[in-house]
């Protein structure tokens, strides 16, 4: 039996398809903020507890426990304190969280608030990214509405629990998503990551403890409230319960997005829910977290869909995009693509990520144009272990994914630019 | 600099920066969206653009310019009427990305980045834009077009004067 | 815990807690290399050069953000560390241009020297490098992209020790760029970018090619602008200036200078420098030598004192020179000639704090630089210290930066105003007032009884809650809390009891106070007895015994005329002669055209200056006078420290120190002093004036300070003839002909412009860059606008010190009753549009 089939119906995206699906009053009459009701009706303690109990982890990409980090910014003598929900999704590959805030924008609101009273914070602020644009208003009207019925505001359903929440639209910068940038991005800064210690939990935004935590995180929580974190520790496996929402995309014959529990394996995904490779081709590779995860090969697709088996595997979960790419794809070119797109935003503060990502992109083109030269692979790893564990920040580590992933299994291919000096799959990539 | 001194926002501006000053803990935080209601007014992020969001939130001009090139969604040129952002990235680059890139450039006789000598367009390139399940995808304005083909391509052009 | 453990490569080491690793290693003298971090800014962790590993930590560290912990061990040195190091080398030259061959830093940068280090680098990039290019926006500071290592601390320094905030990372990753808003103008060219960036992409503009540092000598002296006092590098090549920097970290300074330290020196060379004496013969002048020209004075002096007494003859000594030479022309005065008819410019602000000073039997805490540094709260009344004094700025920076809160009182707008944490715009001219209401509040002294608090409040153009909450600031703290004050009250009518009454609060509470000084010696020559009722040390008339003692000659008993008197009896016809040395009254002394008749109507002036400035054009003799950087002594800042400098460049033929000018005038004289050299002169000195710089408070005071009447009118009043309100304000760009003559002040600000309201600017019609006159009772000017938002309508602000358009000219001289100060710091005028 498949584990998808465990589960009856989905979590997250249990709402998304019904009419008017955003509308509050749709949302309440589906279980809507109820589970804030639960929760006010517990102590901060009591709610961070049963959050615990549901063994949630971050969506964001690092997957570490939410009860744990409330847990820090709560015991924090500081206030007032503030939670930033990161919607930036800027990893290329995921659509997951636009899925979410489009169709059912309480459900995130809900979770906010009921985080918001688990650890103590005053005030939300939903870091958007800048391409979703009506996804401000659809957010804004949200927030009107929840404030209007008294989800919002001050004295939240009669407590003495005061929350509001803002929008604030981001301006293009990936490193945004990392959460010290986004802090000082919000904060009216450059977006580059922070000096660590201290924590954003202890000194975040404003000087002021903070938690960030990711919209599909933040999104769970009014469910696991509402059913209780046993139910939702039961979901997939043990250590990384719950479901996960895949963006799909690639060669596949029915891209999209889909909400499966952790722990399926990657064929399933691809094969099943995807409907397999697209035009009967076979699968070359795939990557299973976003840019920066290493591209993993046919012998993985059993792998399962967890951040520890994927780890184990070589690679890493991360936002669970999972692009696909079939046998006429170069893979130099689509090394070449997303370390294009580290150099980009790369934010410049550290000289390995600065100077070291855009060196290995002149190699690349270099190869891919056919005028590498002996050696360049050899440079290639030097480059990417002189980077390695040296940069400010994930992003230099996130960079070296494409190269270090592609370099292992298809070093073969590299060669073959070396020596036919040119690109063997003339294809190259996207020509399907 | 010459004008810089007087350089300012228009009143239903400052009325909507007070707004959004009530929104944060500092004067300074609120300076991407005092960014975006800039680039409303002045058409792009130019000098007097920079004194008056300088002015208005009292960070150098220095300081205002080093976040607005910092961020790719401040322009210091003014752009077309319409503003066309094309995926390349991964997603949409195994789907087609490129030639679509083409054949806007040809459709536009434009290059990325360039505007239309009639001012009705601005192409330019995106580093993913959260779509790739419909990939490939654009956004023109604030309006996303997914499942991209050359044909779907002219017709959303159509819709934009 | 006062010390922790730590261990570097095996070797155990104490040091203090709350060090970062770099810190510690580098107080314990183990090599860590860096670009990025430097110890005055707040860390990066972005050129990775520091990286170190922790042992039971299994990726490299940066030294520079990790803290040191109590039994952390670190090693500095191992292969992957040394690898490591060099990948961030190798990165770095990738890009970086290898133009050392006529970079300015060669040999100065720390680029050079780590890649020397790390002489087995390889250099495997084989791509063209990034065009950037070098930008120029900025007239004083070069700042090529193209070198630039990405350490980010010209952008730090500028934000955090200058608080300009002038120079930004510009775009991101690759292509980031470290530069000014397009078109620049932020900019305060303190020039510290320069020093901390350690390649050579901030470069000091006039220095371009001026030398390797093998090639130049290098030499600590004092800078002579403001009273700050601070420590100069000067960088000499053939015996002439090359470049100034800051002395590395000592000093008040601690490595800071401001413009003007900096890029001001080109006064030393310019080729206006007067070089030989000069004698009016049938009213022009000729160039004749020295013997000649001071057998001159002598006899032209002994003339005049023989036919009138020396009653008649008066000197002014200079702000501007040593304490040395200023006790030797007081000497020459009192002895030689036998007057007491000495002033300096002095009289227009520090003279009028001492007379307040003298006049209060509190003693009140004088703050230090560093008390600054470390205050909780600044209180300024009067003063714009981040133009006067910019490095004392700093220090008011630097405490608001460490959570400190600075409150000022100010009817202007100004670079203070602007930093202040609160700032009460009190009307023209209510300085004064403003004091007699808090001294109301703080001291309960019965005799401020006769003063109405809502007469005060409504004179200061503040609420009474606001006064109330100036009155409260100084009530809380007060050991922490630092009184600044500065022109706006020592040229304010009865500025003298006001700054008594301060005083008295101060001691009270128990708060300390510093007061700004515009030139570098205001206080040196006032303690060194340039003043007409006290001679050095401020010991009174009275003791005079001890001097003409070790002086052997006769000291006149009745105080002279300050500096106004003297123009004011020339006037009369009551003094026929005066000495200037080192002072331009004519461009400096408010109410030019009365200044201009009192000199006229001299028989005999001595001007002694480096430039045939405006009031030497006027004298009868001009000496030739040599510069700080050519001549030995010292200065002492506004905080009294007494700070000696060595003569770092010869003087020309014939040029000479002011000390040896007057040595040698003396024995033309027939009372020649016995001196030989500075230091024989600066023990005399230290016999006479055992503590020089501390005062004794109970052994100096003089005579109580009257208060005003209550009905005392302040303010400028109203004129319908004169509608607008000018007021003064300072210029960090210039504070005398030095700077005028200074290329590198000249090139950060050519001209002086008059502030004007925007709405006033629409109902004149004029706009920025026009051309006004501006007209008062007194003169008046021609000056180009500046439109400002900040200030209010009806009121104007224009600097003082430039040399195209002087707004002295345009203000009458009204003196104090007691500090015989004039009155400066406004006048009506109205504006006609050219
Ligand atoms: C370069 C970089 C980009 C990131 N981008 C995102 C992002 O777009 N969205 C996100 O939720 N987390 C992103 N993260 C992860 C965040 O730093 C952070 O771990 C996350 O927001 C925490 O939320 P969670 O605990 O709910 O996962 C990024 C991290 C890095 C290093
Ligand atoms: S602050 Fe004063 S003493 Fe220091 S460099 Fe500037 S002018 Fe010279
Ligand atoms: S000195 Fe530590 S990272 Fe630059």
């Amino acid at each position: 039996m498949r584990i998808a089939d465990l589960i009856m119906e989905k979590i997250l995206l249990n709402r998304v398809h019904l009419e008017n699906s955003r509308s509050i009053e749709v949302y309440l009459a589906h279980e809507g903020y109820e589970g804030l009701k639960k929760a006010l009706a517990m102590t901060p303690k009591e709610v961070t507890e049963e959050v615990k109990k549901s063994n949630l982890r971050g969506r964001g990409g690092a997957g570490f426990p939410a009860a744990m980090k409330w847990g820090f910014a709560a015991a924090d003598p500081n206030t007032p304190k503030y939670l930033l929900c990161n919607a930036d999704e800027g990893e290329p590959g995921t659509c997951k969280d636009r899925q979410i805030m489009e169709g059912d924008p309480h459900e995130l609101i809900e979770g906010m608030i009921i985080a918001g009273y688990a650890f103590g914070a005053e005030f939300g602020y939903i870091y958007l990214r800048a391409e979703y644009p009506r996804l401000v208003g659809i957010l804004e009207t949200a927030i009107a509405e929840a404030g209007e019925k008294g989800f919002l505001g001050r004295g939240i359903l009669g407590s003495d629990f005061n929350f509001t929440i803002r929008v604030h639209r981001g301006a293009g910068a990936y490193i945004c998503g990392e959460e010290t940038a986004l802090i000082e991005s919000i904060e009216g800064k450059r977006g580059q990551s922070r000096i660590k210690p201290p924590f954003p939990v202890n000194v975040g935004v404003f000087g002021k403890p903070t938690v960030v935590n990711n919209v599909e995180t933040l999104s769970n929580v009014s469910h696991i409230l509402r059913k209780g974190g046993k139910w939702f520790a039961g979901i997939g496996p043990e250590k990384c319960p719950g479901t996960r929402i895949v963006s799909l995309s690639g060669h596949v014959e029915r891209p999209g997005y889909y909400e499966l529990p952790m722990g399926v394996t990657f064929r399933e995904v691809i094969y099943e829910h995807g409907g397999g490779i697209r035009d009967g081709k076979a699968l070359k590779a795939f990557i299973p977290g976003g840019a920066s995860a290493p591209c993993l090969t046919s012998q993985h697709l059993d792998v399962k869909m967890d951040y520890d088996s994927v780890a184990a595997a070589g690679s890493m979960l991360g936002s669970s995009a999972l692009m696909v790419m079939d046998e006429t794809t170069c893979m130099v070119k689509v090394a070449e693509r997303l370390t294009r797109f580290f150099v980009h935003e790369s934010c410049g503060k550290c000289t390995p990520c600065r100077e070291g990502t855009d060196w290995l992109l002149k190699l690349l083109q270099r190869i891919e144009g056919g005028q590498g030269k002996e050696g360049d692979l050899d440079l290639l790893g030097e480059i990417c272990d002189n980077i390695s564990g040296k940069t400010f920040c994930p992003l230099g580590e996130g960079a070296l994914g494409p190269v270090r992933g592609t370099l292992k299994y298809f070093e073969e291919e590299y060669r073959e630019h070396l020596r036919l000096k040119g690109c063997p799959l003339k294809a190259g990539i996207g020509n399907s | 600099m010459q004008g810089t001194m007087t350089a300012k926002f228009s009143e239903e501006m400052l009325k909507r920066i007070e707004e959004i000053l009530k929104r944060y803990a500092t004067k300074r935080a609120a300076v991407l969206p005092v960014l975006y209601l800039a680039q409303k007014e002045f058409g792009c992020i130019n000098d007097t653009a920079l004194a008056a969001v300088s002015r208005a939130l009292k960070i150098s001009r220095a300081d205002v310019y080093g976040l607005a090139t910092f961020y790719s969604m401040f322009h210091e040129e003014p752009l077309g009427r319409n503003v066309i952002f094309l995926c390349d990235n991964l997603a949409c680059t195994l789907l087609g990305a490129e030639s679509l890139r083409d054949h806007l450039e040809k459709k536009l006789d434009i290059r990325m980045g360039e505007t239309t000598a009639d001012g009705r367009f601005t192409l330019k390139n995106a580093e993913c834009l959260g779509a790739c399940g419909q990939a490939p995808v654009m956004l023109v304005n604030d309006d996303f077009y997914e499942g991209l083909t050359e044909a779907r391509i002219d017709e959303v052009l159509e819709k934009y004067k | 815990m006062s010390t922790i453990k730590i261990t570097f490569d095996d070797k155990m080491y104490e040091t203090e807690p709350g060090l970062t690793v770099i810190q510690a290693a580098d107080r314990l003298g183990v090599f860590i290399p860096r670009f990025c971090y430097l110890e005055k800014l707040s860390p990066l962790g972005g050129c990775r050069m520091c990286l170190v590993t922790l042992k039971g930590v299994p990726k490299l560290q940066t030294a520079c953000t990790t803290p040191a912990k109590d039994g952390m061990e670190i090693i500095t040195r191992s292969e992957e560390i040394h690898k490591a190091r060099k990948a961030m080398l190798e990165f770095q030259l990738a890009q970086h241009p290898l133009d050392c061959f006529y970079c300015d830093k060669a040999t100065e940068c720390d680029l050079q020297d780590l890649t020397y280090l790390f002489a087995d680098i390889e250099h495997r990039y084989d791509f063209p490098p990034h065009k950037r290019g070098t930008v120029y926006e900025n007239r004083l500071i070069e700042r090529n992209l193209e070198r630039c290592v990405h350490c980010e601390r010209c952008i730090r320094v500028c934000g955090e020790i200058q608080g300009a905030h002038a120079v930004n990372a510009t775009k991101r990753g690759r292509v980031t760029e470290m530069r000014e808003v397009p078109g620049g103008g932020e900019c305060q060219y303190c020039g510290h970018c320069i020093d901390v960036c350690p390649v050579g992409a901030n470069l000091d503009r006039l220095f371009t090619y001026g030398g390797r540092p093998f090639q130049m000598e290098m030499g600590d002296s004092i800078c002579p602008y403001c009273g700050c006092g601070c420590t100069v590098s000067l960088n000499m090549r053939d015996e002439k200036l090359v470049r100034v920097r800051p002395g590395v970290d000592t000093g008040v300074n601690k490595g800071s200078l401001c413009a003007r330290g900096r890029f001001g020196w080109g006064f030393v060379h310019d080729p206006a420098r007067l070089t030989r004496p000069l004698i009016r013969k049938e009213g022009k002048f000729v160039e004749a030598g020295w013997d000649e020209t001071l057998l001159y004075v002598a006899t032209r002096l002994e003339k005049i004192i023989k036919e009138k007494g020396p009653g008649v003859v008066g000197g002014i000594g200079s702000v501007r020179s040593t304490d040395e030479a200023n006790y030797l022309f007081q000497r020459f005065l009192r002895t030689v000639i036998g007057s007491n008819h000495i002033d300096s410019s002095a009289r227009l602000n520090y003279a009028a704090a001492l007379a307040g000073w003298l006049g209060t039997k509190e003693d009140a805490r004088e703050a230090t630089f560093e008390n600054v540094r470390e205050a909780h709260r600044v209180l300024v009344i009067g003063a714009d210290p981040l133009e006067t004094n910019p490095i004392l700025g700093l220090a008011i920076k630097a405490m608001q930066n460490r959570g400190g809160t600075l409150w000022i009182t100010d009817p202007r707008v100004t670079l203070t105003t602007r930093l202040s944490n609160r700032h009460f715009p009190i009307s023209a001219g209510a300085e004064v007032p403003l004091i007699l209401a808090l001294a109301r509040a703080g001291l309960k002294d019965p005799s401020l009884s006769e003063f109405r608090d809502t007469d005060l409040a409504a004179r200061t153009g503040l609420s009474s809650e606001d006064l109330a909450e100036l009155a409260a600031f100084l009530e809380e703290d007060a050991a922490k809390t630092v009184i600044l004050a500065g022109r706006g009250v020592t040229q304010a009518p009865f500025g003298a009891t006001a700054i008594s009454l301060l005083l008295r609060l101060a001691a009270t509470k128990g708060a300390s106070y510093l007061f700004t000084l515009d030139k570098n010696n205001e206080r040196g020559s006032c303690e060194m007895g340039v003043l007409p009722d006290r001679l050095p040390g401020l010991a009174p008339l009275s003791e005079k015994a001890r001097f003409e003692k070790a002086w052997g000659g006769r000291i006149p008993e009745t105080p002279g005329y300050s500096a106004y008197e003297m123009l004011q009896a020339a006037r009369e016809g009551k003094l026929s002669a005066l000495y200037i040395m080192g002072e331009n009254p004519l461009v400096d002394f408010p109410d030019t055209k009365f200044v201009e008749e009192a000199l006229g109507s001299l028989d005999f002036l001595v001007v002694q200056d480096l430039f045939r400035t405006r009031t030497a054009s006027m004298a009868d003799v001009v000496l030739p006078a040599a510069s700080f950087a050519e001549k030995s002594g010292s200065f002492t800042n506004l905080e009294g420290r007494v700070q000696r400098f060595p003569s770092l460049i010869p003087t020309e033929e014939g040029v000479r120190a002011d000390a040896r000018i007057l040595v040698e005038l003396s024995r033309k004289m027939g009372k020649g002093f016995a001196l030989k050299n500075i230091a024989s002169l600066r023990a005399e000195i230290d016999s006479l004036v055992p503590m020089n710089g501390t005062r004794r408070k109970l052994e100096v005071m003089g005579p109580p300070l009257s208060l005003p009447g209550a009905e005392m009118h302040w303010g400028p009043g109203e004129d319908p003839d004169y509608p607008y309100v000018l007021l003064l304000t300072s210029s960090l760009y210039r504070n005398g002909s030095m700077s005028n003559r200074a290329v590198g002040l000249k090139k950060a600000q050519q001209k002086a412009c008059v502030l004007l309201n925007e709405g006033d600017a629409a109902v004149l019609k004029t706009g920025e860059g026009d051309k006004v006159m501006l007209i008062s009772k007194y003169g008046e000017i021609q000056v180009g606008v500046k439109l400002c938002h900040e200030i209010p309508g009806g009121t104007l602000q224009m600097p003082e010190g430039f040399s195209d358009a002087n707004p002295k000219s345009l203000l009458p001289h009204e003196l104090d009753q007691v500090s015989r100060t004039p009155m400066a710091r406004f006048v009506r005028v109205k504006i006609r549009k050219i």
